[in-house]
């Protein structure tokens, strides 16, 4: 099931770094896809969409690099990461203030959901891009959007909002043709 | 990411080589700009070598379609797939930016409405 | 009138009461019954005849006789508020009739013939009415009327001509008659027989197209063709063999949990509301479909998934999940099936088909039909994705395979002798990620090269890169460049290229035997770990610098460090010091350490195989998640 918004939760068993790797990177953009590569490189063989995990990962750290750390080259990334034959799992803490517009971004989202699921396109047009005084003219401002989609398993950050982690699980080993469980419907509901 | 343009009739048509991303979609971004202050007729984007996106990069998709709306300029995007596909769709965009299978339906589609 | 004449008429008509007796196939008893009162009608006619010989017997009775007709219609149009007046006529002109007969001149020839043709002329319109349109199931009423018709109207006009009571008439007419049931019943046998070579000639269809598509299937599977023709395929299909207007399938998102549009054929117009903007043209209307996507549960579509079962709407008119529909423009549907795709306990999607003709709504056949047809193309797809599984692992197998090739043809196999260095490797590559590479260079007779590189990333482009780094190595080390000078130029090599995500970090170092100089140069890699004789205190070797293939117009510094006999270097990759033991806690560089203190004094080798024990036995039984690389240098 998708997030239909990020909570706040220290003791979310997310934040558990037990048997993770970690790694800590400098707060530079130039080098997020390799930082990203360095991490994507110790999941297994046959995980399927790679690419869309660097992706979505690349996403989290740069949101920390430049949200975060703003770029401060001294501050630190630091990630927590970790993979079993079905789950991904991440987390990233940077040294900046938090992401101190959340409830913000969660009703922005609970908006955009509800545009989207009824299809108003003309209503999702208001809904598409998040801005704030902080974003900056390249921001999509739609990482987040994608990234409660993706991680399917959970999206939670810590009270002081610096520290994010995430979950996703993949489709069960066994490759099947997509599909709901009869009696369940999938998605944002 | 290499930007590679030609025209088909008054339509533009911008073949995008290489990642959509942070360090390059700047460039796609100037180029639109560009193209809308030279009044284009149509425009078509090309995704057929992309094979990565990011934020910054679907930012562009977002700021490009609303831009030719504004100025009633026809606009397709094509030949979308991949994890590129896939980060359009979990960013919920697909029915909402104006993606097409191929040229030639884009071509025939931006044609008609210009 | 004598017995003889009654006995053949008698005779013709029991056989009549017979023949619709046997020949009830497919009729039901509602509508066999009128035929078979009318048969005894004309029974109880000649018989009463014989005694009673007046023409009130006659006239009354055909009157009977046509009422008979005029319900057995009945039972297929239902009644008729009109009905009353012929009953009524019918009824008066009986009564008349009678008084007629007894001797009150009230009725005479004239007045029947109006009565008569008033008859006909109502009996055949209620019957030119009716269509296969406003009366499914009546083929045997549209069928037969000409003739019928054609009988009354032909009484009507010889006993005009011929008098009532004319022997002809009553001999011969009234007798052709009576073969008007046979006449009707002959008809309903063969229209039998039609409807049976007609549901063959179907079942023969569906068979054929059944097999036409596993057929195409067949082919289409084994040219790989991507799922979406499989879809359009199982569409165009259904589309074909139940003569729709329009079919569609939709494919569960998982990702979004939401339906999107996998195939289309025809025109389909969407069962739910769309913008207004659409509705003009059927080229925006596609354009729209295939851009919608439809919540499970929401939509006709979304809800026949989220149940998974399966709805057919025969008629949209008295259908309120068709309320979208109902107007008669472009987005009409006159009949509606939905099918979810199911497999084991799953939806995998739905097929959906449309007729839009006010006329030609699906029968249940069609519906039944396309359930059969929709089962099969499940499991197809099913099938499919199982086999494209297969060939996707042996495809990932291959993969790893020839990235694990190209690791083993580059580290080296033996190293160049050396007069003043021993040199230890232990390297163990984890499946699938082929990203270490190291390898000892002989730049001449004084000087070694020694590169330790990790490549992030995995698979096969990570070895690609190891292969770049390969050979712009082997081109331009040599013992006139600089260390520094020789990572800058590998940099510059790497980044200039699109495409290809090409980053590493990598030591290189060179010993020169004549002055023991290490020289060392560092694109982001682990620091060299220098290890003195005698104090045993660890230096860390390193210099600024990112990692290989990230900064095009990068500089790198390097360090001379003079080292002397007994000297330990050791240099390894992330796999080492990130082994994880199957607690989940790593080697760390602080167990690293430790073991190279404790093992020190004995050779490269000896040092090597204390360091991979202490790894091999920390690990256990846990997976091993990346290449460990390991490369221990002693100066002797």
């Amino acid at each position: 099931m998708a997030t239909n918004e990020i909570k706040i939760d220290d003791n979310n068993p997310l934040f558990s770094t037990q048997g993770l790797f970690y790694k800590e990177f400098p707060s530079d953009l130039r080098q997020v896809r390799y930082f990203t590569l360095l991490i994507v490189q110790k999941s297994p063989p046959e995980f399927q969409e790679v690419n869309l995990l660097e992706q979505q990962i690349s996403e989290i750290i740069k949101n920390a690099i430049k949200h975060g750390n703003k770029q401060d080259i001294n501050k630190k990334v630091r990630v927590w990461y970790g993979f079993d034959d079905t789950s991904a799992r991440l987390i990233v803490q940077d040294e900046g203030p938090g992401f101190q517009r959340l409830e913000e971004w969660n009703e922005f989202l609970r908006h955009r959901n509800e545009a989207f699921e009824q299809q108003d396109f003309e209503e999702m047009a208001k809904y598409i891009s998040y801005r704030s005084p902080d974003s900056a003219p390249d921001d999509g401002g739609n990482a987040l959007f994608a990234a409660v989609e993706y991680w399917n398993d959970g999206v939670v950050f810590n009270s002081k909002r610096n520290c994010i982690a995430l979950k996703r699980t993949f489709r069960r080993k066994k490759k099947k043709a997509p599909g709901v469980a009869v009696g369940q419907s999938a998605g944002a509901e | 990411m290499e930007l590679h343009q030609r025209s088909n009739g008054s339509v533009q048509i911008v073949d995008i080589d290489g990642d959509l991303d942070l360090y390059n979609s700047f460039k796609l971004k100037e180029l639109v700009n560009q193209l809308v202050n030279s009044k284009v007729a149509g425009l078509i984007l090309n995704f057929q070598d992309v094979s990565y996106i990011d934020s910054s990069g679907v930012g562009v998709l977002i700021y490009t379609n609303s831009l030719l709306k504004t100025n009633n300029t026809p606009f397709r995007i094509i030949q979308v797939h991949g994890s590129v596909r896939r980060v359009i769709e979990l960013t919920k965009l697909i029915g909402f930016l104006p993606i097409v299978d191929t040229e030639e339906e884009a071509l025939k589609q931006v044609s008609g409405k210009s | 009138m004598n017995w003889l004449l009654f006995a053949t008429k008698a005779s013709v008509v029991i056989l009549s009461f017979l023949f619709a007796l046997a020949f009830r196939v497919r009729v039901d008893e509602r509508h066999v019954a009128p035929l078979q009162y009318i048969t005894l009608l004309w029974l109880f006619r000649d018989f009463l005849y014989l005694f009673l010989p007046s023409p009130a017997v006659l006239f009354v009775s055909d009157l009977a006789v046509l009422t008979g007709f005029l319900i057995w219609l009945r039972t297929y149009t239902g009644s008729r508020a009109t009905d009353r007046v012929w009953y009524l006529v019918g009824g008066i002109a009986s009564v008349l009739a009678v008084l007629d007969a007894f001797g009150l001149p009230v009725f005479i020839a004239p007045a029947r013939l109006i009565v008569w043709t008033f008859a006909v002329i109502y009996l055949g319109t209620a019957f030119m009415n009716v269509s296969l349109y406003n009366t499914p199931g009546a083929e045997l009423v549209t069928d037969t009327r000409i003739v019928l018709i054609g009988s009354w109207v032909a009484v009507g006009i010889s006993s005009l001509l011929m008098g009532y009571q004319d022997l002809v008439l009553l001999h011969l007419i009234h007798a052709a008659t009576y073969l008007s049931v046979w006449y009707i019943l002959l008809v309903n046998f063969q229209l039998v027989h039609t409807m049976n070579e007609l549901t063959i000639l179907n079942l023969k269809r569906q068979e054929a197209t059944l097999f036409d598509f596993m057929e195409t299937l067949g082919e289409a599977i084994a040219e790989r063709k991507p799922i979406k023709n499989i879809l359009q395929e199982v569409v165009s299909t259904a589309v074909r063999s139940t003569e729709a207007d329009g079919g569609t399938i939709w494919m569960v998102q998982e990702e979004s949990g939401v339906l999107r549009l996998s195939a289309m054929e025809g025109f389909y117009p969407p069962p739910f509301p769309c913008p207004e903007g659409t509705k003009r043209k059927s080229s925006a209307v596609e354009e729209y479909l295939w851009n919608v996507q439809i919540p499970i549960g929401k939509t006709p579509l979304g809800e026949a998934v989220s149940d998974a079962e399966p709805i057919f709407v025969k008629s949209s008119d008295d259908d309120e999940r068709l309320s979208a529909n109902i107007d008669k423009d472009i987005l009409y549907i006159k009949s509606f099936i939905a099918v979810p795709l199911l497999v084991e306990d799953r939806v995998m999607g739905i097929l959906s088909l449309v007729r839009r003709a006010q006329e030609a709504p699906f029968s249940d056949e069609d519906y039944g039909h396309v359930r059969t047809f929709a089962n099969h193309a499940s499991m197809t797809i099913d099938n499919y994705y199982t086999y494209l599984e297969a060939l996707e692992k042996r495809e990932i197998e291959r993969e790893v395979n020839i990235a694990a090739d190209i690791q083993e043809k580059l580290v080296p196999r033996s190293f160049p002798k050396s007069r003043r260095m021993e040199i230890g490797v232990y390297s163990n590559s984890a499946r699938g990620v082929s990203g270490d590479y190291y390898d000892v260079l002989k730049l001449d007779d004084n000087k070694l090269g020694i590169v330790m590189c990790d490549v992030a990333g995995k698979g096969v482009p990570a070895a690609l890169v190891m292969v770049m780094i390969h050979s712009i190595l082997r081109l331009i080390a040599s013992p006139k460049r600089d260390v520094a000078a020789t990572l800058t130029w590998i940099n510059r090599g790497l980044s200039g290229q699109i495409d290809l995500d090409h980053y590493a970090t990598m030591s290189y170092l060179t010993i020169d035997e004549n002055d023991m100089v290490l020289t060392y140069s560092n694109a982001a890699h682990h620091p060299l770990m220098l290890v003195r004789n005698g104090s045993g205190s660890i230096e860390k070797v390193d210099t600024q610098g990112l990692p290989v293939g990230i900064e095009r117009d990068m500089v790198y510094p390097q360090k001379r460090v003079r080292i002397q006999q007994g000297d330990v270097m050791v240099l390894y990759t992330d796999g080492i010091i990130e082994a994880m033991n199957p607690q989940g806690e790593q080697f760390t560089i602080e167990r690293l350490t430790e073991v190279v203190r404790a093992h020190r004094e004995g050779s490269a080798t000896e040092l090597t195989k204390a360091i991979r024990s202490s790894v091999e036995e920390f690990v256990g039984s846990a997976r091993q998640h990346d290449d460990q690389t390991l490369l221990v240098l002693k100066a002797t």
